[in-house]
């Protein structure tokens, strides 16, 4: 009995895990901005501008560049990133973020995230850094494809 | 009394040791290098104080976090610096996420130049 509730409560707190990560992301809306496209967004923000290419931001998180060409090209019709010629090679393209893209960026559902997280007692907080790091360690394949 | 800063760096590829001692060279740092996670253990169990760690996250398919959280435990603040060109297993992602976790103050992204690596070092130790 007492493994089967423990395992009933493992179950259910994986579906509030679930819902939590759901419910940050507004998709609600077929436009809405896609994970890896937040990913991406994300990159370019903190990367310096010669490492903002298709292939280095593939290496980075884990893909080939046609996934990430595709969401490169959906972020940029709708004007979050610009591509531009390289100046030192003109058979690359660097990926910036535009204004609009530094504003969408404002809004990272991650970011919102953490400060729900951030508003829990210190100890739950830790307690949830040191789990989903484990979690990480344990479980590390790669999931945006 | 030397004003020398001490480098702890663990990295299991001699080439890119060798590449990271050179940039440092002229930074006057005494680099303790390693390639293996026990070691560069039994250097902060035996009271061995650094400035700095500069970690491959990835030592073949150990990952270098124990390290990460013996410097944490440390009573004297040391930056950790990761370095990761990824691992079959793991994108640099989540690399990059669980080395924030754990405290590192920079994740640099295989292969990156000199200038990254020294801007990243005076960053971290100023």
């Amino acid at each position: 009995m007492k493994q089967e509730v423990d395992d009933k409560r493992l179950i259910a707190s994986v579906v509030l895990l679930e819902r939590f990560v759901r419910d940050i992301y507004p998709t609600k809306h077929s436009s809405a901005i896609q994970p890896l496209q937040w990913s991406i967004l994300r990159y370019l923000a903190r990367t310096p501008a010669d490492r903002c290419e298709v292939r280095w931001i593939a290496q980075f998180l884990g893909l080939t560049r046609a996934p990430v060409t595709r969401a490169i090209a959906t972020l940029e019709s709708r004007d979050l990133v610009k591509q531009q010629i390289s100046d030192e090679d003109a058979r690359t393209k660097t990926v910036t973020l535009t204004t609009l893209g530094v504003k969408t960026l404002a809004e990272d559902p991650i970011v919102l995230a953490a400060e729900r997280i951030r508003i829990l007692p210190k100890i739950d907080q830790e307690q949830f850094v040191r789990s989903v790091r484990s979690l990480a360690l344990n479980y590390g394949s790669n999931s945006h494809e | 009394m030397s004003n020398q800063k001490r480098i702890l760096l663990v990295e299991d590829d001699p080439d890119i040791r060798a590449m990271i001692t050179a940039f440092l060279a002229p930074t006057d740092c005494e680099v303790t290098e390693t390639d293996n996670v026990d070691v560069a253990m039994r250097e902060l169990a035996n009271g061995r104080s650094f400035d700095l760690a500069i970690l491959d996250f990835w030592l073949g398919n150990i990952h270098t976090v124990a390290i990460m959280d013996a410097i944490q435990s440390k009573v004297r603040e040391v930056p950790i610096i990761i370095i990761s060109g990824g691992n079959g297993s793991m994108d640099l992602e989540r690399t990059e996420a669980i080395s924030d976790v754990s405290g590192a103050v920079m994740f640099l992204q295989k292969p990156f130049r000199k200038a990254d690596l020294l801007a990243a070092v005076a960053s971290a130790i100023r």
